[in-house]
Order: structure tokens, then C-alpha cells, then sequence
């Protein structure tokens, strides 16, 4: 997506941080915005997801909105 | 030599030759010196030497510069010469690299999702089944102890793939190998078709393959499941039980359904299927029917996401019957084994739908 000019940040668990900066650098896209949560993910309720994504949203528009 | 495959658009025909490495030491010394390169899978290796991988590409039906295809997640290039050198460093006899070829070319067919499979948590692992004549010539098993990897070309044929996929994909431990537990297929695992004690007809026939060629189908499977019935004597008693095995909740199949399940019948229950009037399809429809569980179980529990189910499905209906499938053609059909009544199913992971190639010898 960032390749083809929208703003893009992956929102992933930290278990997941070395393999998504390995397949950014892969994909000729070692800059792009990675912003890792706790894991796990799978099994939180709603209302953790809800409170997870309210203390990520600020830093997740500060990457779509940096330049790379 | 055999007219190359294309490569896919994007994907170049050829490549450089892969680099070479002057290491100077002793057995063990080597091998400390390849473990430390993170080029082995924590076993002994051959060393790939030049003159070693020169007599694998010898039995290539293709060029060595000639580019199989793209190995994710890395995206590494992958050049029947770069296969070479893992098929030496996992044991191979030369004879058996046509099997090895064969086996990288149905893992980079894109219904397999190689990189998928080698990152998941969920531990998938290629299982390699070889139908057709080479392999009796080949001594790949598919007898008294197949799955065990105790013979040479099951064992070295399985792990120059698995050796294959690691270093030209990239997905190794503590880097994109993300599985939580994962299961020995990780190292290897291969065996072939028991065509000589199978009632039906040859698996590769089912793969819509001709019945003199020799095949090689790759699926990334979830595990090995062993499902024994020692006391029913009538095929439909068998089939019962394999059911009743497969019915279990648990198992993510019942969520990701549109891929394949291997399900491996001993000869003998096999042949009791088969006498009691269950050709091959006859036992697909069979357990495609009676292997299901019911909404309310699975519902809130696995893999379950809204919209998982095959169509016609009432997900917020208890009662529907959630088949392990969403078609019969997903069961793979196999007869592999000795003498004992012990069977076996392993399930595809997430969106590998499996892949078959031809052996190419000349």
C-alpha cells in the first residue's frame, strides 16, 4: 500500500515484531511503521481491543502521517 | 535435458550461480561452521561441496541456473543449483534429486502459500506423498513404518525440502518461524503411496496425473493424527471409527475447511473399506457426511470467526452440522502402511490447498 501511495502502519503483537520488520526489509519497505501491541491478541475481549486501540490510535496516526 | 517450467511473471528464467564459500576444517568442524551460518536444522549435514553438488545436478532434468520459482517469506531465488547444495547437505543420493525437484516445484506453486505455512504459529509442515512407479525403483517406503522417516530416501528426500524451504525462504527459529510448537515434519517427512496393497486406484489418478507418470503432492499439514481400530472386522465399522476420530473439537480443519485433509488407510482397513463396496470416492462422500460437528460446539471455540462456514451453514443455528470440509474433493484419499490396523488423517493448515507435480527425469 505504501508503495502505491497510501499511508500504511502495521499494527501487530510483539511476537510478531522481528518477522514483520524482516519481510518489510524484503519488501523494499525498511522503513515502514510497525507499531507492536502486547501479545496476545486472539484472546481479549472487546473491551480490551476497544482500550488497546484507544492507547495505540495516537502513535498509529502519528506514523500515517510521518514522512518516511 | 527437459524443457524448463516457466517462472511466473516477474520472476526471472535464470539466475547467477549461488556463492561459494571456502571453509577449511575438519568434520566437526564444519559442521560448526554451517550451524553458525544457520544453514542446518540442527542435525549433522553433508557439506555441500562442488564436486558433491556437481553429481546431484547431474541427474537435473534442467539447467543449474534455471529459476524454479520465488521462496517466501524471504523471497530468496531459488535455482535448481541452490537446490542442489540443500538435497547434498540433507543426504540425498543423486538418484533421488528428480523426487527433491519435483517436491520444491509443488511448494512454490502459489495454491501452497509457502510463506504462509512457514511463518504461522500453527506449526504447518510439508508432508510429501509419492505416487508411481520411481518410487518403488527409488526405495522411497511406503511400507511397514513409512511415516518414521527410518529409511534413507524418506528421510533425505523430506528434509532436502525442508532444508530447501529454511534456506531459501528464510523462516528459521528466533526470525520468521513463528510456530508455537510445531512437530517433526519440520525436519521431515515423506513416504510413498502403498500402490502394490491399495484396492483403488493410484492417488496421483485422483491428483488428475496420468497412471505411468510418478508424482510428488506437498500439503503443509497441521499433524498426525493416528486413528487405530484393532475390533471392527467389517470396512463400515472402520470408516465408523475413523469418523468418530476425525469428529474432534479442536482441531482448526473445522474452521479453514476449504483446504485439504490427508487421510492415510492402513492396507488392511483399506481393504475391508473397499470389500464392503466403498470405492474411493464412495469413502470421500462417506466421511465428507459423517464428519461434522455440530454449530454450538464449534462455535466460539478454535479458529471460529464469523463467516468461517461452507454456505448453507446457519451459524447461529446449534443444532446445523458443520462439515470437517466445505467439499469431499478435499479428502485426499491415501493407502500407505504395513501389516496392523492403524490409519492416520492430517488436516492442511489456514490456506494451503496443496500442490502436485510430475517427476521429470530426462
Amino acid at each position: 500500500m505504501e508503495k502505491l501511495g497510501t499511508p500504511a502502519v502495521s499494527v501487530i503483537t510483539t511476537a510478531f515484531e522481528t518477522a514483520g520488520r524482516a519481510r518489510a526489509r524484503v519488501l523494499g519497505c525498511e522503513r515502514h511503521p510497525q507499531i507492536a501491541m502486547a501479545h496476545p491478541l486472539a484472546s481479549r475481549t472487546t473491551a480490551e481491543i476497544a482500550q488497546i486501540a484507544d492507547q495505540l490510535v495516537d502513535r498509529i496516526a502519528a506514523a500515517l502521517t510521518q514522512e518516511l | 535435458m527437459a524443457a524448463a517450467p516457466g517462472t511466473r511473471p516477474g520472476v526471472p528464467e535464470e539466475a547467477k550461480p549461488a556463492r561459494r564459500y571456502c571453509l577449511q576444517a575438519d568434520f566437526a568442524g564444519l559442521q560448526t561452521a554451517i550451524e553458525a551460518r544457520g544453514w542446518g536444522d540442527g542435525l549433522p549435514v553433508i557439506p555441500p561441496t562442488e564436486n558433491l553438488v556437481e553429481r546431484m545436478l547431474e541427474r537435473s532434468p534442467y539447467a543449474r541456473e534455471h529459476v524454479l520459482g520465488i521462496m517466501e517469506p524471504v523471497q530468496g531465488i531459488v535455482t535448481v543449483e541452490k537446490v542442489a547444495a540443500n538435497a547434498v547437505m540433507a543426504g540425498c543420493v543423486a538418484e533421488y534429486f528428480p523426487v527433491v525437484l519435483a517436491a520444491v516445484r509443488a511448494v512454490l506453486q502459489p495454491q501452497f502459500h509457502v510463506g504462509s505455512g512457514a511463518c504461522t504459529t500453527g506449526g504447518a509442515a510439508p508432508v510429501v506423498i509419492v505416487s508411481g512407479s520411481l518410487a518403488e525403483i527409488l526405495g522411497i517406503n511406503s511400507r511397514t513404518a513409512c511415516f518414521g522417516g527410518n529409511i534413507k530416501a524418506n528421510a533425505t528426500i523430506g528434509r532436502a525440502l525442508r532444508l530447501s524451504m529454511r534456506n531459501l525462504g528464510g523462516a528459521k527459529p528466533d526470525g520468521m518461524e513463528k510456530s508455537t510448537l510445531a512437530w517433526p515434519g519440520k525436519i521431515s517427512m515423506c513416504f510413498a503411496e502403498n500402490e502394490a496393497r491399495s484396492p483403488w486406484e493410484p492417488f496421483r489418478v485422483d491428483r488428475g496425473f496420468a497412471k505411468e507418470s510418478t508424482t510428488v503432492s506437498v500439503v503443509a499439514a497441521r499433524g498426525l493424527y493416528p486413528l487405530t481400530e484393532g475390533v471392527q472386522n467389517t470396512g463400515l465399522g472402520v470408516l465408523e471409527t475413523v469418523a468418530a476420530g476425525m469428529r474432534m473439537v479442536g482441531a482448526p480443519i473445522y474452521y479453514q475447511g476449504k483446504v485439504p485433509v490427508v487421510v492415510n488407510f492402513s492396507p488392511e482397513h483399506a481393504n475391508e473399506i473397499a470389500r464392503a463396496g466403498f470405492t474411493k470416492q464412495g469413502v470421500r462422500n462417506y466421511l465428507f457426511e459423517h464428519c461434522r460437528l455440530p454449530a454450538g460446539v464449534l462455535r466460539d471455540r478454535g479458529y471460529y470467526t464469523a463467516g468461517c462456514w461452507p454456505q448453507g451453514i446457519d451459524e447461529n443455528d446449534d443444532a446445523a452440522m458443520v462439515p470437517i470440509v466445505s467439499t469431499p474433493d478435499h479428502l485426499w484419499i491415501v493407502v500407505a502402511g504395513g501389516d496392523g490396523r492403524h490409519s492416520a488423517w492430517m488436516p492442511a493448515w489456514n490456506v494451503c490447498q496443496g500442490a502436485t507435480e510430475a517427476v521429470v527425469t530426462d
